[in-house]
């Protein structure tokens, strides 16, 4: 395999594979932050 | 939060959590087009600067749009009728537009079905090493002229896809893309790691499918096919985006969950391009687009390689996958339209539309002129057009600042500013609509 080839390969993987999991861990962590919103706009529907 | 008048008596099906969420959008937008239209063109275009303009392409305009779409979608919560009714404020006229756009979508199940029929008996070639018998090269002709098998297999895929829209967002859609999403991620790294330890000379395969040629990036045709694939593949103007984001809740993020589902969406079809030509390439077998690719190449390549029957049971399962999500996503996009626009239930509509899927389906098995009629309809000038419209009414005439202030900055992780929606009014509806165009009467070269 030509080396350019492996460095394009480690870019890509660097670049798209490691935006998208940081991208899902985000949003993932970010979960409980959007649960307590949602139940306090349910909340509010309610009354 | 606004409390616009839209968001008042939003549906009730929603995501149970982020992740089902994310998958569910992705699973909507990962289809074929990912598994064998995508590896194809970037070893024929470029390779490694193929994918770099393919990202381009994605964040500049595919993202902006999907945060729109979905956006909208969250702040209505309901169907595509709604959803133009919001926007036009003339209940007769949405509910024709709002109808029709979810009925085009519907439609290319019509002859998608059969090719996910196909690749069901590729399952069942692989498992039994078909090839052992007959040529891997007519064992697709073999399968296509065996019209009892494939409607019966028409009838399996309907009747999954039917029972996945019929459970509702979180026990169907949801349930089943959390399985099958990862699922195919999981199978297509099998495959590479198996291809890369055991396949000599695969270092050939990998410079076809990721050699740079940068000098491709000054042709305008690159960069056109290069953001034709990338509209196409993630889907975003005819509604389909929208009718995901609908089953947000009010609360949820947009911005970073949307970023996530297009990157999972080129992942998934970067990794399906090297779990599949590099090792086409290694083993001296021609790449090609299309079907050729998938069901006359792939039975040749496991037919060759050590474990092949195994391999070719996950490769095709992964296609499967991808073709499930879609097909329920083509499904549940008239659900969801019909089922608000007309009152009724989501059951209902599930039955009448799976019948409706098995009968076109069927036909399609036997009549190939039928095929190619709902293909150039819905898959050529139907998901354009409607992609061209839907574009204008969510970011125009509704407005991408409306959409950005109400529904999506109040609850996104990420905020974007007024510079956003401007963005997007300018640059990316523009070029998504010059981009479809271009797709109906070729004018970009």
């Amino acid at each position: 395999m030509m080396g350019s080839t492996l460095i394009t390969l480690v870019i890509v993987s660097v670049v798209l594979f490691g935006s998208t999991i940081w991208c899902v861990k985000e949003v993932l962590k970010n979960q409980p932050k959007h649960d307590a919103l949602n139940a306090k706009l349910e909340a509010e529907e309610h009354n | 939060m606004s409390d616009h008048s839209v968001t008042k008596a939003r549906s009730t099906e929603n995501y149970v959590g982020a992740f089902g969420a994310i998958m569910s959008m992705a699973g909507m937008a990962i289809g074929l087009g990912n598994v064998w239209r995508f590896p194809y063109m970037v070893g024929a275009n470029g390779g490694a600067a193929f994918v770099l303009a393919y990202l381009v392409c994605v964040f500049l305009v595919v993202i902006p749009m999907a945060i729109i779409e979905a956006g909208y979608g969250k702040g209505i919560g309901k169907g595509l009728m709604e959803a133009y009714e919001a926007a036009l404020h003339n209940k007769f006229l949405s509910k024709i537009i709002g109808g029709v756009c979810a009925f085009i979508y519907y439609s290319m199940n019509f002859y998608f079905i059969p090719i996910m029929a196909t690749c069901f008996y590729f399952i069942y070639v692989c498992a039994t090493g078909m090839w052992n018998q007959v040529p891997a090269a007519e064992i697709y002709d073999l399968g296509q002229a065996n019209h009892a098998l494939m409607v019966g297999l028409v009838l399996i895929n309907v009747l999954v896809i039917g029972v996945i829209v019929y459970r509702g967002v979180d026990n169907g859609i949801e349930a089943a893309s959390k399985v099958m999403v990862p699922m195919m991620f999981v199978f297509f790294i099998i495959m590479i790691i198996f291809a890369a330890v055991s396949i000599q000379g695969i270092g050939k395969g990998y410079d076809f499918y990721m050699h740079p040629d940068f000098s491709v990036w000054k042709h305008p045709s690159l960069w056109v096919a290069a953001m034709g694939q990338a509209l196409f593949s993630v889907g975003v103007g005819p509604g389909c985006v929208l009718i995901y984001g609908s089953h947000l809740k009010k609360g949820d993020d947009v911005s970073l969950s949307l970023t996530a589902v297009c990157l999972l969406d080129t992942s998934i079809a970067v990794i399906a391009g090297m779990a599949m030509i590099p090792a086409c390439v290694a083993m001296g077998l021609e790449t090609d687009s299309g079907a050729r690719l998938i069901f006359l190449i792939l039975p040749a390549l496991f037919q060759q390689l050590p474990m092949g029957r195994i391999l070719g049971i996950l490769c095709f399962t992964a296609i499967w996958f991808a073709a499930v999500t879609s097909a329920v996503a083509q499904t549940e996009i008239p659900t969801v339209t019909y089922m608000h626009g007309f009152n009724k239930s989501r059951h209902s509509v599930a039955i009448i539309l799976t019948v409706v899927n098995f009968i076109m389906a069927a036909i399609a098995v036997y009549s190939e002129a039928f095929l190619n009629f709902w293909s150039d309809f819905s898959g050529n000038y139907g998901f354009i057009i409607t992609a061209g419209v839907g574009a204008i009414v969510y970011g125009y005439i509704f407005g991408a600042n409306k959409i950005m202030d109400d529904f999506v900055n109040p609850t996104s992780d990420v905020k974007l500013g007024k510079w956003f929606s401007t963005y997007v009014k300018c640059i990316v509806i523009p070029i998504l609509v010059i981009i479809m165009i271009n797709s109906l009467f070729p004018f970009l070269g």
